[in-house]
């Protein structure tokens, strides 16, 4: 028997004023499975996964996260969304690096990534600081614990919004487009940590990125987002060489010369 | 002459006693409102509309009426109600009260001037409510007020003389009544008013340093 | 007595907070201005005057000015009925914040509105006039308003120099009645309702001003 997907989406709707963001939706990620998300500007894909990390809510579908319902339909066309303990619970399960960091300006980089274990997790201050010095390590700053995110280039930041997701083990790590604000020149320290994260972790990972090379190397599987709806989800390869629709052909035309 | 400089010489002592009665009211009126403002602010951010209706509407009414009747009201209302204060004590909630109302404010702008990015990023890392306001928001939301709560501290040493009408010997109060005994207003009151100019004076030099200090966040 | 019969004890009163009110506004949009525009004077004496003056009523409490102005002033030899020393002094300790409003107003103009008017061969006080206050005007509502508000609300202390204002008149009703609950809450609905009022009406003037602006509005 297959095992059951740790993501699960159908049928998800999303308004925002007028707007449908999302319209019916279905997306399903197996444990451990490396999904990249890629489509055109507006298309949702930030949509999806702020939906995944509780930062949105949703007009009507069912989303499981684990085995447990983050959003439950009542079979009349409502959804609900956890609450409390169920809630937090499920959040823990997920993490999220951000297209600009979002790391805490006034904490130097060992305490934004040992905060949340602590104060959230509530494991003591030394074995949280450990790991966390290896984590930082792994991505490249280990000399840099003391310094402040003001003092970081872009690729030194994300690098550290990545190692601050990872402390607190997720099963699922959401990317969001997460080199598009560096300089080029930054841009591949950072694919290169993400892709160690990906070849040596069994993390969940579902990443939004415009790096279709990228995308290749590390994606057991590419969706292609377009308009509120994955209109392909095949294997890289697949996807690549032989997409299916004049939109997805469209697609990575423009991406793929520019 | 008009101005009877022995006369002031000998009153200065009860006035600078009576001082430290004004700057006593000012520091506890101000901790409470740093506190009740803060209260409000966070109850503002509430996801129950009620409860922000509420605060919003009850903020801005002890804002637009004044301080002289919201004494009153804690001195004469409040004790048919079986609460009594003396009459310093009704001074120190008056005030921390009514300035409760602006702190709020100032808070508000802090915490709207804190990105959406940081709130998104302290729900990605699962933290609680208290945890983000303890972590996350309000280490980056006050750096920002401390000048413009300063403001309200020297507005509210300014407004510490309504004291008088409920009989706290304050600085005004002491003057009038040495001036009452004495048939001298002239130079208690001008004393007094000499005393909040310095006092004013000095610290709106202090609030401007600050301002510099919290201009360029780091 | 019913609640409608303390309401109408309490209408004299508010008569004369509302006489107070709008007539020290008055007196303080003058001042404001006056000083305001002292401030930015490329005369010497009339800015160190300006700023004798603002530093002076913003430096000192309201309720000290008004006592000094009512007790210490006769003494002096300046003898003023309490209605009077209530205008002026209410109107110049608000005008002394308006300066502030103002000069800051003027101040965030930006430069380039200047040397357009110098191009164009404005004299320094018709550019100010037609050029850069008109633009300044529009900043300066907002925090025109709130002085409004501040202005209604220290008019309740000239009750304490005996002027027969609508805390006055409370305070009389409580000492007869001894009501002192249903009072006080009607006042300070009143108050609430006026300050209500002045809003709005502030607000009526800034939407005259601003529309169809896209210029002035600084932050
Ligand atoms: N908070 C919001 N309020 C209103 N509309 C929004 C909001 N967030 C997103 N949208 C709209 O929803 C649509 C999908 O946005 P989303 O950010 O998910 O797109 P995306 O696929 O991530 O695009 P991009 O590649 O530009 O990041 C867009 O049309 C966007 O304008
Ligand atoms: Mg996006």
């Amino acid at each position: 028997m297959e095992e059951a997907p740790i993501v699960s989406m159908q049928d998800v709707r999303k308004r925002f004023g007028g707007l449908d963001v999302l319209c019916g939706l279905d997306l399903e990620v197996s444990r451990g499975q490396k999904r990249v998300l890629i489509g055109p500007s507006g298309a949702g894909k930030s949509t999806v996964l702020r939906i995944l990390m509780t930062l949105e809510d949703i007009e009507s579908g069912a989303i499981r996260i684990d085995g447990e319902y983050l959003w439950m339909p009542d079979g009349e066309g409502k959804t609900t969304k956890a609450k409390g303990e169920a809630l937090r619970r499920i959040r823990g399960k997920v993490g999220m690096v951000f297209q600009h960091f979002n790391l805490f300006p006034h904490m130097n980089v060992l305490r934004n990534v040992c905060e949340a274990p602590i104060h959230v997790l509530g494991l003591s201050r030394k074995s949280v600081e450990e790991r966390a010095l290896d984590l930082l390590d792994r991505v490249g700053l280990g000399d840099k614990a003391s310094a402040y995110p003001a003092h970081l280039s872009g690729g030194q930041k994300q690098r550290v919004a990545i190692a601050r997701a990872l402390v607190m083990q997720p099963k699922v790590m959401l990317f969001d487009e997460i080199t598009s604000a560096l300089d080029p020149e930054l841009v591949g320290e950072v694919l290169g940590v993400l892709k160690d994260v990906a070849l040596k972790t069994d993390i969940t990972m579902l990443i939004v990125t415009h790096e279709i090379g990228f995308a290749k190397e590390i994606a057991d599987r590419v969706a292609y987002v377009d308009a509120g709806r994955i209109l392909e989800d095949e294997t890289p390869e697949r996807l690549l060489r032989n997409p299916q629709h004049e939109r997805t052909k469209k697609f990575l035309k423009t991406v793929l010369t520019t | 002459m008009i101005f009877d400089w022995r006369f002031t010489l000998e009153i200065t002592p009860m006035l600078l006693r009576a001082f430290l009665v004004t700057v006593e009211a000012t520091l506890v009126g101000m901790a409470i409102a740093l506190v009740a403002g803060l209260v409000w602010a966070i109850l503002r951010r509430s996801r129950r509309r009620l409860l922000t209706g509420a605060a919003s509407t009850l903020i801005e009414f002890v804002r637009s009426t004044p301080l002289l009747i919201q004494i009153y009201f804690i001195f004469f209302v409040l004790p048919e109600f079986g609460l009594q204060f003396a009459p310093l004590t009704t001074g120190f909630i008056a005030l921390g009260l009514h300035y409760s109302a602006y702190t709020a404010e100032v808070y508000r702008a802090g915490i709207e001037g804190v990105p959406k990015g940081q709130w998104e990023a302290a729900v990605a890392l699962n933290m609680g409510r208290y945890r983000m306001w303890r972590s996350v928001i309000l280490p980056q939301a006050l750096p920002p007020a401390i000048p413009a709560l300063g403001n309200y501290l020297v507005a509210m040493f300014k407004d510490t003389p309504m004291l008088a009408a409920i009989t706290v010997m304050e600085l005004l109060q002491t003057a009038k009544l040495i001036g009452a005994q004495s048939f001298r207003y002239l130079e208690p009151l001008t004393m007094t008013g000499v005393l909040f100019l310095l006092v004013s004076l000095l610290s709106s030099q202090f609030i401007r340093r600050l301002e510099l200090r919290f201009a360029v966040r780091p | 007595m019913d609640t409608l019969e303390l309401m109408k004890n309490l209408l004299p009163g508010l008569k004369i907070t509302l006489v107070i009110t709008l007539s020290s506004a008055l007196l303080a949009f003058v001042a404001a201005f006056a000083a305001g525009l002292a401030r930015l004077s490329k005369v010497r004496l009339l800015r160190a005057l300006a700023l004798v003056y603002i530093d002076f009523f913003r430096g000192t409490s309201a309720l000290v000015q008004l006592f000094w102005a009512y007790f210490a002033l006769p003494l002096l030899g300046i003898e003023l009925n309490a209605m009077t020393v209530g205008i002026v002094v209410l109107g110049l300790n608000i005008g002394a914040y308006g300066a502030e409003v103002v000069r800051g107003a003027v101040q965030a103009v930006p430069r380039n509105q200047w040397d357009a008017a110098a191009a164009l061969n404005f004299t320094h006080a018709t550019a100010m006039r037609r050029i850069i206050l008109p633009q300044a005007l529009v900043a300066m509502l907002p925090p025109f308003g709130n002085l409004l508000i501040e202005l209604l609300k220290s008019t309740a202390l000239v009750s304490l120099i005996t002027l027969s204002d609508l805390t006055f008149e409370a305070q009389v009703l409580r000492a007869s009645t001894l009501r002192s609950a249903e009072i006080f809450i009607i006042v300070l609905v009143i108050y609430f309702l006026i300050a209500q009022a002045l809003n709005q009406g502030v607000k009526m003037i800034e939407k005259r001003f601003t529309l169809g602006r896209d210029y002035g509005v600084i932050e």
